[in-house]
């Protein structure tokens, strides 16, 4: 009887302590922050499983960031996500993030200086995707697990995961909100980013599918012109102020977002033109100016591209690290915010810079982007 | 470096000649220094990987650099090198396939279309009098709209991406020495001795000094000059097919950044904006100043917008050390 | 030079005997270009949008001349888009909407960027550095310090007072912007051919060595070209600024390829020597005329850059060709 009860004890205690050691061997991830990775209305899980064991190694980390450019403030807050979620883990011994700039070039020469720097693990939002295929490819040899987001994903498997708001998707979205409002038929004019840089091309390619799927393919929808105007606003509003004086007939203004649909705003305004359907992005500046004017039936819509990826990819490259499996791709879950949604995402407190499908917390975002008044 | 045969008296010759190595001298002391800083205070700096990595950096930026030392020295300009590099490469993921004789048509292409660029920039400085700077910009403009067209109709026919196998051959070594290296040195040698061994090269350096008395002692500038843009523009078709063999793809944006790079190293190396002074030897310091400063910032962890301050300063340090030294204000 | 065809010289000859003599040749290139756009497309050509082409090119115009101060003495500013960028992000922050800080944030402003200039003038004047790389270097430094100082996201606006300056029309006609460069013009212009300053800095950029042994300061020349460059540059930041309303790193104009461009297709030279204002002025207006045929033309971007480069080459072989 006593044996029993010892053996029941022994049995007992061993339980707990495997648990406990499972515990121990816990994904930092959900200690030390709340897991988006695995949040299916963040991110939803394609691709296969990857065994990451390979890689598995003790901390601390060094992490190793590539941003594709940090002179815009969508860049910006996608550098303060990642910094906010890198601060919360102690394993992380070093955050390093550059930017590439927008330059190709660039960016091959940064990826092959942080292998050299021997980071533990690269998350690169690539500015293009083929170019620094064979560097990425560099990083897998030398044994540094990368994770790539945003921009375009790189077709092959250079990369352990890569997660995606699909671009083309973006672009089509916003066209089909235009496509609807002028029923498939009038002239509309474009603002592209840059052509030859992955996002641009891609949303563009949404919006010629938008005009495609028109019942009679389109053929009543004239593009009447088109330019880069790098999402900003200075070039946004000289471009259409420029097609103002040029076509007397516009029905809707596709823009990619950024600040170029403010500038597209301002320039109607200017010139004394109604305003017409416009697309845009979810950037405080844009979605202020456009709630200023819903009442006069101004209609637009925003298409999302989360700065809160960072953060994810960040989480993706620690469960790396641990030896935790990962996914090969992650679809991100984008909101598309209309006008009857537009309330629940403007955030009248804060500047223009700042985009609102973060995660960033409210103290961090009052400190960065907080109005003075 | 050479002297010009217009200097008359031999002592002035004799001490532009002088100086000429003295900036030389300087120029690659600080690289010297720097690489020593470097080396110190980032112990992978001297890793081979890392050195190897960054000759494969700087070869499509020496090639590029090279050609435009030759329009410098005439003081003229090349602002189109940029958009050739991006146009050679979108071209060659049409031509490249697994077929080597691809390859030769694809080199032939690639210095063909940079021949034909700096062709008609030659022309248009020497026969139509427009200034160098406006009509490269102009040819920039043109060339790079050429690279978004092929960009263009290839994302519709999908051909995708370049040969590995073709990649190798300008990535990969021969024997011990990496080709990066070689295709580094080769050029290197071949143009300085072009610049200091042959009358054409006497002819560029007369030609920056003073095109006026050039012109009078009935030298044929116009043909010096066409030849120069000639040489830029094939060193950039050149650089493409690195290029396009390095990233195994082409994109229409790809060489945007390095015709200002390769002004600003051709420049750090000592040759004038006015054109006539200066070297390939120190066009090479200057190239080198260039991926060191950036290599290092990197391995240094410097973030970006304190790498901005730290290049902006460092640049104009490296060069106040040796201009400080003889100029006429 | 190389002899042209009879005609040609005829018209040449016609020309250069001709009043016409004294208009410089890019305004033959302007109207040209007018009345291309004008055949492109009537609308863009009609009075209202040809004046509201000063406006946009009003930013652009303020760099530019200073860019062409500083080529005229020889030199180059290369830190002209770094200093707009940092001028225009500074005022943003700095005024946060409130009207009566508007005066004082824009002289502080200006205040650092004529300070910038003078930076750049020591480094190439008394530190020997040559223009390329001492512009060039404060251009980095410039750029770092807008990030810094922004934090990466600028904050603030510009109250509806400074922002008229940007987007407004007196008697709704004038541009307040055209009003702007035409004050800085007619300064620059008394500047530059109605004071000693000028003539030396013109004889500095015609033979450094020459205006040197004839006495000229060359040093304190040099140092001033450079601040009115900062100045200037500066200034178009802040006219930038009140034309888009609030803080942005995010500027498309390429200010520094666009300010050398106006000046070299305004008739000054790359290496200097001479150079107007107004020559500089009609540069930009040819560049502005230049985008609003191609946005009139509706062509891909492809074929838009294509279209660019053949108009630029084309328009200034014409006058290069009056010019000899």
């Amino acid at each position: 009887m006593r044996t029993k009860a010892i053996l029941v004890l022994m049995a007992l205690l061993l339980t707990v302590g495997m648990v406990a050691a499972q515990d121990a061997v816990e994904d930092i991830v959900t200690e030390y922050s709340t897991d988006y990775l695995n949040d299916e209305t963040l991110a939803v899980q394609e691709g296969e499983e990857v065994d990451t064991s390979a890689f598995a190694k003790e901390g601390p980390y060094t992490i190793g960031f590539i941003n594709w450019s940090t002179a815009n403030s969508w860049t910006v807050q996608i550098d303060e996500e990642i910094k906010h979620e890198a601060s919360l883990y102690p394993d992380i011994e070093e955050l390093i993030t550059v930017s590439s700039d927008g330059d190709v070039n660039k960016q091959i020469t940064q990826i092959e200086d942080m292998i050299s720097l021997g980071v533990d693990v690269l998350l690169v939002i690539p500015v293009a995707t083929e170019p620094i295929l064979p560097a990425l490819e560099l990083a897998a040899e030398q044994g540094i697990p990368v994770v790539v987001f945003a921009s375009a994903p790189p077709a092959e498997d250079s990369q352990v995961t890569t997660l995606w708001a699909d671009q083309v998707q973006f672009g089509r979205l916003q066209g089909d909100f235009l496509m609807e409002e002028l029923g498939c038929e009038g002239n509309i004019i474009v603002l592209n980013g840059l052509a030859g840089i992955a996002t641009s091309d891609l949303r563009r390619q949404g919006l010629q599918e938008a005009i495609e799927a028109c019942p009679d393919g389109g053929a009543n929808v004239t593009v009447l012109a088109e330019e880069d105007a790098l999402w900003a606003y200075d070039q946004g509003k000289l471009a259409v102020e420029r097609m103002l004086a040029a076509f007397p007939e516009i029905d809707g203004v596709w823009s990619q977002g950024g600040a170029m649909t403010q500038g597209a705003i301002d320039a109607f305004e200017a010139a004394g033109r109604d305003l017409v359907p416009m697309t845009g992005e979810d950037n405080n500046g844009f979605m202020l100016a456009w709630q200023e004017r819903m009442d006069d039936g101004f209609t637009a819509i925003a298409a999302s591209e989360p700065t809160w990826q960072s953060r994810v990819a960040l989480q993706a490259g620690l469960r790396i690290l641990q030896g935790i499996p990962v996914n090969s791709f992650y679809r991100l879950q984008v909101p598309t915010i209309t006008g009857e949604t537009l309330e629940d995402y403007v955030r009248p407190e804060y500047s223009d810079a700042y985009w609102t499908n973060s995660l960033l917390p409210a103290e961090v975002a009052d400190e960065i982007y907080g109005q003075e008044s | 470096m050479t002297s010009t045969p217009l200097s008359h008296s031999p002592t002035t010759s004799r001490s532009r000649w002088l100086k000429g190595q003295r900036d030389v001298l300087l120029i690659w002391a600080i690289l010297v220094v720097l690489v020593i800083i470097a080396s110190l205070a980032s112990d992978r700096f001297l890793t081979p990987f890392n050195l190897e990595r960054v000759t494969a950096q700087l070869t499509a930026l020496t090639l590029v650099a090279i050609g435009q030392t030759f329009v410098l020295l005439t003081a003229g300009i090349d602002l189109s090198v940029g958009s050739v590099v991006s146009l050679v490469g979108t071209l060659m993921v049409g031509i490249i396939t697994d077929a080597p004789e691809s390859w030769l048509l694809g080199a032939v292409v690639a210095l063909g279309v940079g021949a034909l660029v700096g062709l008609v920039n030659g022309l248009a400085v020497t026969r139509l009098r427009v200034s160098p700077f406006m009509v490269t910009l102009a040819t920039l403009s043109v060339v790079q709209g050429l690279a978004l067209l092929v960009f263009d109709l290839q994302r519709d026919s999908a051909s995708g991406s370049i040969t590995r196998a073709f990649g190798e051959v300008f990535t990969g070594s021969l024997g011990p020495v990496p080709i990066p290296l070689l295709l580094i040195v080769v050029p290197l040698f071949l143009s300085a001795l072009v610049l200091r061994q042959t009358p054409f090269g006497r002819h560029v350096y007369a030609l920056g000094s003073n095109e006026n008395a050039t012109r009078l002692s009935g030298m044929a500038t116009d043909r010096v000059k066409l030849m120069v843009y000639v040489i830029s523009g094939v060193m950039a078709g050149f650089a493409g097919l690195y290029t396009a063999a390095r990233t195994l793809s082409g994109n229409p944006l790809i060489g945007e950044s390095i015709a200002f790079e390769s002004i600003t190293a051709v420049v750090l190396g000592g040759v004038s904006l006015m054109g006539g002074r200066g070297s390939i030897l120190g066009t090479l310091a200057g190239v080198l100043i260039i991926g060191v400063l950036s290599n290092m910032l990197n391995l240094l962890r410097v973030p970006s917008d304190y790498q901005y301050v730290l290049r902006g300063v460092l640049l104009v340090v490296a060069v106040m050390l040796y201009a400080r030294r003889g100029r006429l204000a | 030079m190389t002899s042209f065809t009879p005609t040609t010289n005829g018209i040449l000859d016609l020309y250069r005997r001709s009043p016409l003599r004294h208009v410089q040749p890019v305004v033959f290139a302007l109207v040209g270009m007018v009345i291309v756009l004008a055949l492109v497309s009537p609308r863009s050509a009609e009075p209202a949008n040809l004046i509201n082409l000063v406006r946009q090119g009003g930013p652009l115009a303020l760099v530019a001349i200073g860019q062409t101060i500083v080529m005229i003495s020889g030199g180059l500013d290369l830190s002209v888009g770094s200093v707009v960028i940092l001028a225009d992000v500074m005022a943003a922050q700095m005024i946060s909407g409130q009207e009566e800080r508007v005066i004082p944030v824009v002289l502080l402003v200006l205040g650092i960027g004529a300070l910038i200039g003078l930076a750049n003038g020591v480094l190439v004047v008394l530190l020997r550095v040559t223009p390329f790389i001492a512009t060039l270097g404060m251009n980095f430094v410039v750029f770092g310090a807008a990030l810094l100082y922004s934090g990466g996201a600028p904050r603030g606006d510009i109250p509806p007072n400074m922002r008229f300056w940007g987007n407004g029309f007196i008697a709704e006609v004038i541009p307040a912007a055209a009003v702007v460069l035409l004050l800085v013009a007619l300064v620059a212009w008394f500047l530059l051919s109605r004071t000693t300053f000028g003539r030396r800095l013109t004889a500095i950029g015609a033979n450094r060595r020459v205006a040197y042994l004839s006495g000229v300061s060359v040093r304190r020349v040099t140092l001033l070209a450079y601040g009115l460059s900062g100045l200037l540059a500066s200034a178009g930041g802040l006219l930038l600024v009140a034309f888009v309303g609030v803080g942005t790193l995010e500027v498309g104009t390429d200010f520094l390829l666009g300010s050398i461009a106006a000046s070299v297709i305004g008739g000054t030279p790359f290496e200097g020597g001479k150079g107007t204002v107004g020559g500089t002025i009609a540069g930009v207006l040819f560049l502005m005329v230049l985008y609003s045929i191609l946005t009139a033309l509706a062509l891909p971007v492809s074929g838009r850059r294509i279209a660019e480069g053949l108009i630029i080459l084309a328009a200034v072989a014409l006058y290069a060709r009056a010019r000899t």
